[in-house]
């Protein structure tokens, strides 16, 4: 060996085996699994994510939670303050509060989630095309996207419904539109920065196509800032939805809608302030969930971001 | 009178509340002698012959004077402009003698030509000085184009009116808000701008109008009649009923109109305040489009207002100041027939009614709610909620459409675009043929009833100058739409002011405007 050696180093060869040396090596770990740990640390990413969790809970068991109907108006019972039958209260058309405010958390998370989803899914194909089509594409795309990013994002939601006529379906449209344009740019900067690593240059050497490059390589390595973004998204969404409830233009009577509910209950705020403070109280609470749990996300999915 | 006010509920309380803090000082200041009013919009325009809606009427009235006027909180007339009239047998020809020594605002005199005047202005529609005007009240409301002939002058202190035709409302009508005299030098020397600037003989004068916040208006120390107690008066635009209320409680105003139903509980508690009720003169109803199934159908219309709990809104949603309608005119109105219990609350008779009707599982239809308040629904949105909700009880599946534009709102209506829908009308006379006539004559564009027999009805009590006859007529017509219910009466309201303890002789006209020359601030 040790002559092989010499005469290696000699011609100037060095010998391709590695050495056999046992060296000490960190536990193997995935990025998620740190990201995981990092999350995990975080108290208030986790009381955010209880938050959400509790609110969805009581929202999909809110059949289970109250035998009240949200809907159903008893007017003898108009405005009574909160006791054992009703928890929260009634409203000016003597309805349930408590009922209300459970089975608004299913509207107001469905509007989230849904508006989101489809932000996120418009969003993210319109930042691909312009990150990896081109000049011309790009141009057109990002001048586009900053049009809408120009208008005040509730002015832009309430043209949309103003447009298309109020309701529910219409409002879950314009805050997922007025979402697109924020979640196209994040995925454009992702796809410019990615799209000449060496791993994507070699996919295009061994000949794979524009699509398999951006939905294998490309979009899988950019999802860590769409996740956090969409996280925050909700957020905004829930806020978006009960502004256009409470202008009259979402969710419509008799539905049980938490910015709706803060129309109807702001002409008693003096003499009924429950049911204005229960629907009020919900939504902070549900954004504060999902504000905490998207900033604690953020930190764990990007240390870089970190202090 | 058509009440084409906003009186919208959007969320301009805080601009409202930071307009309070910006007045200027000498408006803020609980001076004693500034009487300051919060009115629910700001007036449309302040020619009174052109006028439609009521925040405008409000201020027209002091600044203006009629030949005739409404006494304190009634509808009794008094003498105004005239001192006293004169009619001839066959009711076709009026006389008037005016008060002399009276001058507008301006210097101008007022006289016979001046009366004359006004009403070539008015009847003329190639008249120069007309600034643009529709003079609706002339046409629709009053019905004067078909029966004033024309108007001479006897002398400078008496004028002449000539009829086509007697109408038994005349001297009512002609204490309208509308039929004002204003000065004629002013108007000639700008028909356009005089809706922004006017010229009356009234108790009061203008002073200027700052467009969306205030109009102000200072005594006449010249009027003809009772002195103004106070020097001054200011009316402010305060859309917001919860933000108006929340002024007034702070003292920078001393009484408003349009409180949210629950509110005036809060001010009857309230010792530095008073609730003063207007006297009912108004009723809210829910129209339906008769034209449309499958309201043709006498059964379905029925069965609607069997199943809305009529009573139970009433007491829920006005806050102590309605009472249920059993007719479309309060019991005060002649014609007020005593007979007619109005439709009652039995949801499973509207069932039953639906079941003959060939509907046993109900039907859907759209239902349109107001997008202001007015006295007769002060919350329109809940009132109409409980409605549905009602209607939803018998199998009438009612979707709440919201027209979020008032004046959209109203023509739609005229134009039967919607298929049931909810509006009211607060009278200008306290005649029922400004009640009956508006809705259900033959130019009423929003009436679907094509009942030939109550619109030659109507006519006929129009022009019969018989008292009796009149009264037999309109409660006929009263017992017959309670039969067919074409429209669904639901509420005569006593539409609540709300006053600061140390207003006082502020007369609420059923009419919904009244002079403020009787007016003190202590």
């Amino acid at each position: 060996m040790n002559s092989e050696l010499a005469a290696a180093a000699r011609t100037g060869q060095l010998p391709v085996v590695a050495p056999a040396l046992p060296v000490p090596v960190r536990p193997l770990r995935g990025p998620l699994t740190d990201a995981l740990r990092r999350l995990r640390r975080d108290r208030a990413a986790i009381a955010g994510l209880l938050i959400i969790l509790l609110m969805a809970l009581l929202a999909v068991g809110a059949p289970l939670i109250t035998r009240q109907d949200p809907i159903e108006q008893t007017l003898v019972n108009r405005l009574k303050p909160p006791s054992s039958a009703h928890l929260f209260g009634t409203d000016n058309l003597g309805r349930d509060v408590f009922a209300r405010v459970l089975y608004g958390g299913r509207i107001s998370l469905r509007v989230g989630l849904v508006a989101v989803a489809l932000g996120v899914g418009l969003g993210t194909l319109v930042g691909l095309l312009a990150g990896y089509a081109g000049r011309v594409a790009d141009s057109v795309i990002s001048r586009l996207m900053e049009v809408l990013l120009a208008f005040p994002s509730t002015l832009l939601a309430i043209a949309i419904v103003a447009a298309r006529g109020p309701g529910l379906e219409n409002t879950m449209l314009a805050i997922g539109i007025i979402g697109v344009p924020v979640y196209a740019r994040l995925t454009r900067a992702s796809v410019l920065a990615l799209k000449e690593r060496d791993y994507v240059v070699a996919a295009r050497c061994t000949g794979a196509s524009g699509a398999r490059i951006l939905f294998r390589h490309i979009l899988p390595n950019s999802l860590t800032p769409l996740i956090v973004q969409s996280t925050l998204g909700v957020a905004t969404a829930i806020i978006e939805a009960a502004a256009l409830g409470f202008l009259g233009l979402g969710a419509q009577p008799p539905t049980p809608e938490w910015g709706l509910m803060l129309t109807d209950a702001r002409n008693f705020l003096l003499n009924a302030p429950w049911a204005m403070i229960f629907p009020g109280g919900a939504i902070m609470l549900t954004v504060l969930g999902f504000n905490l749990f998207g900033d604690g996300l953020r930190d764990a999915l990007d240390p870089q971001m970190r202090p | 009178m058509r009440r084409r006010t906003t009186l919208t509920m959007g969320p301009a309380a805080l601009l409202a509340l930071q307009a309070a803090h910006r007045l200027p000082i000498a408006y803020a200041q609980g001076s004693g002698r500034t009487f300051r009013f919060g009115a629910p919009a700001e007036p449309v325009k302040l020619d009174p012959a052109d006028t439609t809606d009521a925040e405008s009427a409000r201020i027209t009235e002091q600044i203006f004077d009629n030949l005739v006027m409404f006494e304190g909180s009634t509808t009794n007339l008094r003498p105004g402009l005239a001192t006293d009239w004169a009619v001839s047998p066959d009711g076709l020809t009026y006389f008037f003698n005016l008060r002399s020594g009276v001058t507008f605002h301006d210097g101008t005199p007022f006289n016979a030509e001046a009366v004359k005047w006004n009403f070539d202005r008015w009847m003329n529609p190639d008249n120069p000085w007309r600034g643009g005007g529709t003079f609706e009240y002339w046409t629709d409301v009053a019905g004067f184009n078909e029966v004033i002939r024309s108007v001479d002058v006897v002398d400078a202190n008496t004028v002449q009116i000539n009829l086509n035709e007697p109408q038994g409302t005349l001297l009512l009508n002609l204490a309208l808000f509308a039929f004002a005299i204003a000065s004629p030098t002013a108007l000639a020397a700008d028909p356009e701008g005089f809706a922004r600037r006017p010229v009356g003989t009234g108790a009061f004068r203008f002073v200027e109008w700052v467009p969306g916040d205030r109009v102000v208006m200072d005594r006449n120390e010249a009027y003809w009649g009772e002195q103004a107690k106070v020097d001054r008066v200011v009316v402010r635009a305060i859309p917001d009923n919860a933000a108006r209320f929340q002024v007034l409680r702070s003292g920078s105003i001393d009484m408003m109109e349009g409180a949210n139903p629950d509110d005036v509980p809060t001010a009857q508690r309230d010792r530095s305040l008073q609730v003063i009720l207007r006297p009912p003169l108004n009723v809210g109803y829910i129209n339906m489009n008769l034209r449309q199934r499958p309201f043709d159908d006498v059964r379905v219309r029925q069965a609607m207002a069997a199943a809305i709990n009529r009573p139970a809104i009433v007491e829920a949603l006005y806050g102590g100041t309605g009472t249920v309608a059993s007719q479309l005119i309060p019991p005060s109105v002649m014609g007020w027939n005593p007979d007619v219990a109005g439709p009652r609350y039995d949801p499973d008779r509207a069932r039953q009614l639906l079941a003959e009707a060939g509907l046993p599982g109900g039907f859907t239809t759209d239902f349109w709610v107001m997008p202001v308040s007015r006295p007769y629904f002060p919350s329109p949105q809940p009132i109409a909620e409980a409605i549905v909700s009602d209607l939803g009880r018998v199998g009438i599946r009612a979707a709440l459409r919201r027209e979020t534009d008032w004046g959209t709102y109203l023509q739609r209506r005229n134009q039967l675009e919607y298929p049931v829908w909810m509006l009211g009308w607060t009278g200008d006379t306290g005649d029922p043929d400004n009640f009956l006539y508006t809705f259900f004559g033959p130019s009423a564009p929003d009436n679907s009833w094509d009942n030939d027999a109550v619109k030659g009805l109507l006519r006929q009590a129009q022009r019969s100058p018989n008292m009796e006859e009149r009264q037999r007529i309109y409660q006929l017509v009263n017992s017959v739409v309670e039969a067919e219910v074409p429209r669904i009466p639901i509420a005569h309201t006593t539409p609540p002011l709300i006053a600061r303890a140390n207003v006082r002789g502020y007369n609420a006209n059923p009419t919904s405007t009244e002079y403020y020359n009787t007016v003190s601030v202590g």
